[in-house]
C-alpha cells in the first residue's frame, strides 16, 4: 500500500481534529493561562502567579464557598448513582418487559426531557412558591396546612427538592441508554432460562444485569459528569448566589458568579473565574479517569472469569 | 468553439454580471438607513424604550434603531463579553456610578465621553451625579427619580377600616391587625437580594433618617446602632409572620404577583413597579405611601434614574450621539414617566398620575443605603457585592445582625 493510502485516514479526521482543537483544546489552555492573572475581562492582565489558586483553597471566605459548592456537586453525584440510576434501570426494565401501559409511561417520562431547563426551573419556582404556589395551596385546602413550607426558601429542603426537579427532567436520558442495552439482549437466552425454571428476578440478576454493564459504565460516567456540571436549573431556582445560605450552590454557579459578577476583586474577575473552571476540569478529569479504569478493568476481569454470558 | 473557450467566456460573463449586481447592491445599500442597536437590562423598561425609539425614528428617518432586552442578572456578564469581543451594542444601559461597572468600562475605554456632546441643561447636579466619572459625563441622565414605597390594596384596607398610617407605631399597628385577620400584611421576596434592598431602605429611612443624612456626609458608620435596629426590625416583622409563610422561598416575581392577585395587603418595592401591578391586575385598587417616622414625617428615598452609554467603538458615532441626545431630552423622559408611572425629577417633565402623587408625598428626602455603600467603599472593596450576595443570609439567620453590619462596615472607608 502506498504511503498516501496508509496516511489517507488523516485527511478524514483532520477537519474534526482541527475544529475540536480550536473549540475545545485551545480554550482549555487559554483558561489555564488566564488563571495566573488578575484580569477583569477588559483591559490589561496583571500576572499574579498562583495567587488565584491560593485564594480559592485558603481564603477564609472564598474557600468556604468553594468547598460548599463542590460538596453540593458530589452530593448530587451520590444521588444520581444511588437513587436516580436504579430508578432509570427499573423504568427501563418496566418498559422492556412491556408492562401494561408501557408506551404511555415511556412518553410521559420522556416529555420533561424535551422541555427547556429554564422553563423547568421557572415552573418549579411557580409550583413551589410559598404564597401562591399550587403545592402550598393544595396542602392548605386538604387540611394539611401545617405541612406547607418555604420549599426552595428552606435551606434544609432546597437541595432535596432541587434534586427531584432535576431528576424529573433528566431521568429519561439514562433510562433510554439502559433500554437500548436491554433491547440487545438475546430473547433466546431469556426463553431458555425461562424454560429451565428461572423466574423473573433470576433472569434479571444473572442474564440481564451482567449484559447491562456497557450501559452501566456509560451511565455512571455520564451521570457523574452531569452531577459535577450542574448549572441551569439551580441558576433559575436559586439565583446566582446559589439559593438560601448557598444551599443549592454548585461549582458552575460559583464560577459564573465570580467570573461575571465582580465579587472578589471589586470588578469582573475573569482570572479568578478561569481558576475555578480549571480546578473543576481537573476534578472531573480525575474522577472520570478513575471511574473508567476501575469499571473497565472490572468488566474485563469479570469477562475473563466468565461472569457474564 | 473549443470547450476551454466556452468555459472562459462563461466565467467572464459571470464575473461581469456579478460586479454589476454588486455595484447596484452597494448603491442601494448606501441609501439604506444606518442601524443602531440598543441594549436594556429589564423587561420592565421595554414599553417606554420602544415608544421612545419609535418617536426617534420618525424624527430621524435616516436612522433605524433595534433594541434587545436582557435580564438583570445576566446583563453585565453579556455586556462585558460583547465589549471584549469588540461587538458591543451602539448604546447600552448602565446604572452609572451606583456600581463600579461604569468606572471599569471608562478605564478600559469602552464608553464614549459625552461631555458637551448632548444637551443636559435641564438636569440638576444631583441628576448628573450618577453619570460623571473623573469629572466627565459617560451616560445620558435620567429625569425620573427611582424611589421605594409601600403599595397597599385600598379594598383590603377599607375592609378592615384602615387608613394610611400616621406614624411608625401606627404602621406596625396596621400590620398586626392584618395579620390577626388572616391576611398577608406584606408580600416580600426574601430570596432576591434586590427585593431585600427595596424593602429595607424605607424601613431604615423611617427609623433613622438622621443616620442617612450623617452617612451621606461621611459622618456615620454602617455598624451604627440605628442601622442595626432597622435590620432587627425587618427581621422582627418576619418572625411575627407579617411576610407570610416561607418568604425566603419567594422571589421578586412571586412578591409582586402575590400583591397583584390580592393575596397580600401591602408590599414594599420600587416605584417603577407601580406599572407592573396595573398590568398584572387592572382591577387592583392600589394606593401608596411612605412609611412614616415615629414623629409622623414621611421620608422619601431618592435615587436618580440612569440612562445609556455610547459604545466608544461604535461604527456610527454621529448617529449614536443623536440618539443619546434624544434619550436625554424632556420629550423622551416624559414617555418614561407616563408609561412607567415614574416620578419626574426635573422641571418640564410632569405627571398627573394620582398613584405617583401618592408615592412622592414626603416631608424629607433621604439618600439610598445602597448608594452610601457604593460611595464610601474602600479601594478594591465592593460592599455592594457583599450586600447582594449575603443579605439573604441575614434573613435566614446564617449571620446575626451584628456580624452582617460588621462585615459591611469593614468594606467601607
Amino acid at each position: 500500500m502506498s504511503r498516501l493510502n496508509r496516511k489517507s485516514y488523516l485527511g478524514f479526521i483532520a477537519p474534526g481534529f482541527v475544529i475540536y482543537t480550536i473549540f475545545m483544546i485551545l480554550p482549555l489552555f487559554t483558561a489555564v493561562y488566564y488563571s495566573f492573572f488578575k484580569w477583569s475581562g477588559l483591559g490589561p492582565k496583571i500576572f499574579i502567579g498562583f495567587e488565584n489558586y491560593r485564594n480559592l483553597f485558603f481564603d477564609e471566605r472564598l474557600s468556604g464557598i468553594f468547598w460548599n459548592a463542590l460538596g453540593n456537586n458530589f452530593k448530587f453525584v451520590v444521588v444520581i448513582l444511588t437513587i436516580i440510576m436504579p430508578v432509570q434501570l427499573f423504568i427501563a426494565y418496566w418498559v422492556d418487559i412491556k408492562i401494561f401501559g408501557y408506551q404511555f409511561h415511556r412518553t410521559i417520562i420522556f416529555l420533561p426531557y424535551v422541555i427547556s431547563s429554564t422553563i423547568v426551573g421557572f415552573l418549579a419556582m411557580l409550583v413551589f412558591n410559598p404564597n401562591i404556589g399550587i403545592i402550598n395551596i393544595f396542602l392548605k385546602n386538604i387540611g394539611l396546612g401545617a405541612y406547607r413550607s418555604a420549599w426552595f426558601g428552606d435551606p434544609d429542603k432546597a437541595f432535596s427538592l432541587l434534586a427531584i426537579v432535576i431528576s424529573w427532567q433528566g431521568i429519561a436520558a439514562g433510562m433510554f441508554i439502559f433500554l437500548a442495552n436491554l433491547k440487545g439482549i438475546s430473547q433466546n437466552l431469556l426463553e431458555a432460562a425461562l424454560i429451565d425454571g428461572a423466574g423473573r428476578w433470576l433472569r434479571f440478576r444473572y442474564i440481564m444485569l451482567p449484559a447491562l454493564k456497557p450501559a452501566l459504565i456509560n451511565n455512571i460516567i455520564l451521570g457523574t459528569i452531569w452531577g459535577l456540571t450542574q448549572f441551569d436549573i439551580p441558576f433559575v431556582v436559586g439565583g446566582t448566589q446559589g439559593g438560601i445560605n448557598n444551599s443549592i450552590d454548585f461549582m458552575n454557579l460559583f464560577f459564573y458568579r465570580y467570573a461575571f459578577g465582580g465579587s472578589y476583586y471589586g470588578e469582573t474577575s475573569m482570572g479568578f473565574g478561569a481558576t475555578i473552571s480549571v480546578v473543576l476540569f481537573l476534578i472531573i478529569l480525575a474522577v472520570a479517569i478513575l471511574q473508567i479504569s476501575f469499571l473497565t478493568r472490572k468488566f474485563e476481569k469479570d469477562g475473563s472469569e466468565g461472569k457474564h454470558l | 468553439m473549443t470547450s476551454f473557450k466556452r468555459i472562459l467566456i462563461t466565467v467572464l460573463i459571470m464575473a461581469v454580471s456579478f460586479s454589476v449586481f454588486a455595484g447596484a447592491a452597494q448603491e442601494a445599500g448606501a441609501a439604506e438607513p444606518v442601524t443602531l442597536t440598543v441594549w436594556e437590562h429589564t423587561l420592565q423598561f421595554e414599553a417606554p424604550l420602544k415608544t421612545t425609539l419609535e418617536n426617534f425614528m420618525i424624527k430621524n428617518p435616516d436612522i433605524k434603531v433595534e433594541y434587545e432586552i436582557k435580564t438583570p442578572d445576566q446583563y453585565y456578564a453579556l455586556l462585558s463579553t460583547t465589549i471584549q469581543a469588540g461587538e458591543a451594542p451602539d448604546l447600552f444601559w448602565t446604572n452609572g456610578t451606583a456600581t463600579t461597572d461604569l468606572a471599569n468600562m471608562v478605564k478600559q475605554g469602552a464608553v464614549m465621553d459625552l461631555t458637551g456632546k448632548i444637551d443636559v441643561t435641564p438636569y440638576s447636579d444631583m441628576a448628573m451625579k450618577m453619570t460623571i466619572v473623573d469629572g466627565k459625563q459617560y451616560l445620558t441622565p435620567g429625569a425620573t427619580i427611582g424611589t421605594r414605597a409601600v403599595f397597599y390594596n385600598k379594598d383590603t384596607f377599607a375592609k378592615y377600616g384602615l387608613e394610611e398610617p400616621k406614624d411608625f407605631a401606627d404602621f406596625e399597628r396596621i400590620l398586626g391587625i392584618l395579620k390577626e385577620n388572616g391576611e398577608i400584611p406584606l408580600s416580600f421576596g426574601g430570596m432576591f437580594s434586590w427585593s431585600i434592598l427595596f424593602h429595607f431602605e424605607p424601613i431604615l429611612a423611617a427609623m433613622a433618617p438622621d443616620w442617612l443624612a450623617e452617612a451621606t456626609a461621611g459622618n456615620a458608620r454602617v455598624n451604627d446602632p440605628r442601622v442595626k435596629a432597622a435590620f432587627n426590625k425587618m427581621l422582627e416583622w418576619g418572625e411575627l409572620g407579617y411576610y407570610g409563610l416561607g418568604y425566603l422561598g419567594v422571589d421578586e416575581g412571586g412578591q409582586l404577583l402575590a400583591f397583584s392577585k390580592g393575596d397580600a395587603a401591602m408590599t414594599i418595592t420600587g416605584s417603577w413597579n407601580a406599572n407592573t401591578f396595573n398590568k398584572n391586575n387592572p382591577d387592583l385598587n392600589v394606593g401608596a405611601f411612605q412609611i412614616p417616622t415615629k414623629d409622623g414625617r414621611r421620608p422619601l428615598v431618592v435615587t436618580y434614574a440612569t440612562g445609556f452609554c455610547v459604545y466608544d467603538k461604535t461604527e456610527h458615532p454621529e448617529e449614536a450621539l443623536r440618539l443619546a441626545d434624544y434619550l436625554a431630552s424632556k420629550e423622551s423622559q416624559q414617555i418614561w414617566v407616563d408609561q412607567l408611572k415614574d416620578v419626574p425629577g426635573i422641571d418640564g417633565v410632569t405627571t398627573d398620575d394620582p398613584l405617583v402623587s401618592e408615592i412622592v408625598e414626603n416631608d424629607i428626602q433621604v439618600n439610598s443605603f445602597y448608594t452610601i455603600l457604593s460611595e464610601f467603599a474602600k479601594e478594591g472593596a465592593l460592599p455592594t457585592q457583599l450586600w447582594e450576595q449575603d443579605n439573604v443570609k441575614l434573613l435566614s439567620g446564617m449571620y446575626t445582625t451584628d456580624e452582617f453590619v460588621e462585615m459591611l462596615d469593614a468594606q467601607l472607608k
